[in-house]
């Protein structure tokens, strides 16, 4: 847990944080954000002494940080960085154990460690330890620039923008991952971005800042439904029903879904599917290829004569997808259902329309 | 074809091309420093005399005192310059930066003749006042790009540098230093190749080096003679050059994805 405890910070005449009062948890992502200039870098450099405070006190774990040394401090905290800040004249292995080796590891146990974040990031490390920088792009650099921040095990990880420099797409994907691996290692992160969904998404805590200071302090949830002030509001924008979707997992939300194996034959199946008519079609090993509805099928025919196909990654998305994408898939596709399939491309449920309107509704009431 | 061949990145001998240069600098050496075979060379120059080559010393000594020269007054101005560029883009130097630069400047605007002409009554005649004007006048290209590299190095990377741990020392011997280490190593490669030229001036307070054979020539008007020294000057120039193109080549990090 980490303990800012008013804290102010002049650069010269100019204040740049003032009365700083927040609690950051153990082990959950707590985000700072606000406009350009509101400070929070500022605070992000406090905590590892790369800025110091010119009044108050920062805690962690109850113990005041200007008691370490700070070299020593920084070494037990994992940084990242917007445009990563990889060195460009080691290699991936090299860039990923620079920690270690300041903390003089042993040679075994550091390419040990080396390996496993590699995998933990996604990464082969048979193609990528002897890579260098400039060979890898923007998202695999930011995943290199994970792994070498957790590479000593740090409870606590800063992280400033450090999926500002990658395209929306990458920044998606590399969200999605930094949350199941947060989900691993249980780390307390303190994360700086001006991206309110990448926000909303990722935090536990959500925290708003303005010209130094704190305006608002809650979870994301809370200040969705109750922000404090019109300034709140203004940042939040109107789509706030919207953003709401952006916090839950299309997993945690889908349905069983109604499907037959494409080999069945259409009058065997008429019957037993009456009510739902619309079904989606998958192979014996339950990998999703394509939908049928019985009601227009001939049913002298198979199923897989008369379904019609679904290119992989198209009409579908991964149970780790907000609810939002699959809103906007379904928008976008103009239908009221869209299917949930895992890496495989196996069918694991389906996320409806109606089903959505049902979380919202539920959530407003309470 | 044959070059061609060369230009081939070759995957079971990757350094053939250094390799072959290397040989024949090699070859150039070995005559040069024979003076028997190096005279049959220069003989067609010597317009029938009978001496052809310098005299009062043999080649070997000659090339030896011209590389003394050089080597040593190279040496010190690296260990002044690097160390005076680190110290300029340290935060205690910071303000020494712009009276750092323009002594340097000021170094190079004084011809060497002149800095002989000055030094010799204080340090007497000989190699010392050869090595001071060298000195003097190579320290500006080394300090100069030593200040560039580091300054060339972004701020991300050395905020990542801090920000995981690394003492300063630690920052400017693992972060800066190597980054810069290819730009700091063209200063120097500039530096060795005017010297060798530069060198041969310290004949005219009794250095000795390839200079003494250019002004004997001069004199006794013996092309033999100038051409066995300026000869020998621009291929010792030639191999500085070329060994430290490879040295670079060995601390170029690709800022871009394609190379």
């Amino acid at each position: 847990m980490i303990q800012l405890r008013e804290i102010e910070k002049y650069y010269g005449e100019l204040k740049a944080v003032s009365n700083l009062n927040v609690t950051f948890p153990k082990g959950q992502i707590s985000v700072i954000i606000g406009p350009s200039g509101c400070g929070k870098t500022t605070t992000l450099k406090m905590i590892n002494l790369m800025v110091k405070p010119t009044h108050g006190k920062i805690t962690i774990d109850s113990k005041d940080i200007n008691k370490f040394h700070p070299e020593k401090l920084r070494r037990s905290i994992g940084y990242v960085i917007q445009n990563i800040g990889l060195f460009p004249h080691m290699s991936v292995s090299n860039n990923i154990s620079v920690v270690p080796r300041l903390l003089k590891w042993s040679k075994h146990k550091i390419r040990e460690r080396t390996n496993e974040l590699l995998e933990l990031v996604g990464l082969d490390s048979k193609i990528y330890l002897e890579k260098y920088p400039n060979q890898l792009s923007g998202g695999e650099a930011q995943r290199i620039g994970v792994a070498r921040a957790l590479a000593a095990d740090p409870s606590i990880l800063l992280m400033d923008e450090p999926f500002g420099a990658v395209d929306p797409l990458t920044r998606e994907i590399l969200q999605t991952e930094f949350l199941e691996i947060q989900n691993r290692v249980k780390k307390t992160i303190v994360f700086i971005t001006h991206d309110l969904d990448e926000a909303i998404k990722l935090a536990d805590k959500l925290i708003i800042m303005k010209d130094g200071k704190i305006i608002q302090d809650d979870s994301p949830d809370r200040i969705l439904t109750e922000p404090k002030n019109q300034f709140i509001r203004d940042f939040i924008g109107t789509d706030r029903a919207l953003k709401r979707l952006l916090r839950l997992t299309s997993r945690d939300h889908m349905h069983d879904a109604h499907h037959v194996d494409e080999n069945e034959r259409v009058d065997e199946i008429v019957s037993k599917f009456a009510e739902h008519p619309f079904l989606w079609v998958t192979d014996s090993r339950g990998v999703l290829k394509g939908w049928i509805n019985l009601r227009k099928a001939d049913h002298k025919k198979s199923v897989s004569d008369e379904m019609t196909l679904i290119q992989p990654n198209t009409l579908s998305i991964s149970p780790m997808n907000t609810l939002r994408d699959a809103l906007s898939k379904m928008i976008g596709e103009g239908i009221r259902s869209i299917p949930i399939v895992d890496r495989e491309h196996r069918l694991q449920g389906e996320v409806t329309l109606e089903g959505i309107q049902e979380v919202v509704n539920r959530q407003n009431q309470i | 074809m044959m070059i061609h061949w060369l230009k081939r990145e070759h995957r079971f001998f990757p350094h053939i091309n250094e390799f072959i240069q290397l040989t024949l600098f090699c070859l150039i050496f070995f005559v040069i420093i024979n003076d028997s075979m190096f005279s049959f060379f220069l003989e067609p120059f010597s317009m029938g005399r009978d001496v052809i080559l310098y005299q009062r010393a043999n080649q070997i000594e000659l090339v030896a005192d011209h590389c003394a020269l050089v080597v040593l007054s190279t040496v010190a101005a690296i260990l002044t310059g690097v160390g005076l560029g680190i110290f300029a883009t340290r935060k205690m130097g910071q303000d020494f930066e712009p009276l750092i630069q323009s002594i340097s400047s000021l170094s190079q605007t004084f011809p060497p003749v002149a800095v002989l002409a000055l030094t010799v009554p204080a340090v007497g005649f000989g190699f010392t006042p050869t090595l001071i004007a060298l000195f003097l006048f190579s320290l500006l290209p080394i300090l100069n790009n030593t200040i560039i590299g580091i300054r060339s190095i972004s701020l991300e990377v050395l905020e990542a540098a801090v920000g995981m741990g690394m003492t300063k020392m630690q920052v400017l011997f693992q972060i800066e230093l190597p980054l810069s280490a290819r730009i700091i190593s063209a200063g120097v490669r500039t530096a060795v190749v005017i010297n060798v030229g530069t060198a041969t001036i310290g004949a005219l307070v009794g250095a000795g080096g390839l200079g003494a054979p250019i002004l004997s020539g001069l004199e006794q008007n013996n092309p033999a003679m100038i051409i066995q020294g300026a000869f020998s000057a621009g291929f010792i120039a030639l191999f500085f050059d070329w060994f430290f193109s490879c040295i670079e080549k060995r601390f170029y990090i690709s800022e871009n994805k394609n190379d």
